[in-house]
């Protein structure tokens, strides 16, 4: 594919957004308020504002930490391989490794993804390099 | 290098030195590269070979249940320890924190999400105090 018909690093990173909002809507039936998503070298951070469900808040307005620990833990079983196939068909890379991390109080969830390769994007240098 | 990027440089030496000997004086541990994005309203850092002998040698031995639990306990008493950290060096007040391990890759990713609301000014009071 000629540079020209790749899309923008913006335009990659608001796609994934919306496909991470739409997954989150189908399978947790919990639409996050907003998502951002921002590629840096071969890397991926993503944040997802009200992720966590009414259900998993309500346990914990309740005190039942322990519970709500096991639930978020199990649902991020369940959406994290559904998170990196996304994130690969989305990208057109493989995911090496997907970190992840929730707080319920906040109802904000972190995401970084480690890719194979930087994307094709039509401006390679507005991807900022990692710095060691 | 202009002076941000010096301030930066600086800031990941002075990081990545306190972070591995957190490692290595409770664990034992000497973890590997250590890498750091900055955005203006987060850091993002990713640490290689993070994991211990202890929790890959579980993992690999049909234990990766009780590997995850282990790891789960780590990361909840090391997380206090990045945050102060970064606050420290970074001048900055964290109000989120996410912190994760995947035992398999070795690898601990973690982003700090910064307070990017104003403070308000110290003001003078009639009795010369600060409020």
């Amino acid at each position: 594919m000629q540079t020209e018909n790749y899309p923008t690093r913006g335009q990659l990173e608001r796609t994934l957004s919306q496909r991470i909002q739409a997954l989150y809507r189908q399978e947790l039936g919990q639409q996050p308020s907003k998502v951002t998503c921002q590629l840096f070298d071969e890397k991926l951070a993503i944040i997802l504002e009200k992720s966590i469900t009414p259900a998993e808040q309500l346990l914990a307005q309740e005190g039942k930490d322990e519970l709500v620990e096991k639930i978020r833990s199990g649902l991020d079983e369940v959406t994290k391989p559904l998170l990196k196939k996304l994130i690969e068909e989305v990208l057109e890379v493989k995911v090496n490794d997907l970190l992840s991390d929730s707080t319920v109080e906040t109802g904000r969830t972190g995401v970084i993804a480690v890719l194979e390769n930087t994307p094709n994007v039509r401006n390679p240098e507005s991807v900022p390099k990692l710095k060691k | 290098m202009n002076n941000k990027e010096l301030m930066f440089a600086k800031l990941k030496t002075q990081l990545s030195g306190r972070i591995k000997s957190i490692y290595q004086i409770h664990l034992g541990h000497q973890p590997g590269e250590i890498t750091y994005q900055i955005f203006p309203d987060k850091l993002v850092v990713v640490m290689e070979n993070s994991v211990t002998k202890t929790e890959k040698i579980l993992s690999q031995n049909d234990q990766e249940k009780l590997a995850k639990e282990v790891r789960t306990v780590l990361n909840k008493v090391f997380q206090s320890q990045w945050i102060k950290l970064i606050e420290k060096s970074m001048a900055v007040t964290i109000v989120d924190f996410f912190f994760d391990t995947t035992i398999s890759t070795g690898r601990t990713g973690a982003i700090a999400i910064f307070d990017l609301e104003p403070k308000p000014l110290a003001v003078d009071n009639d009795d010369g105090e600060q409020s």
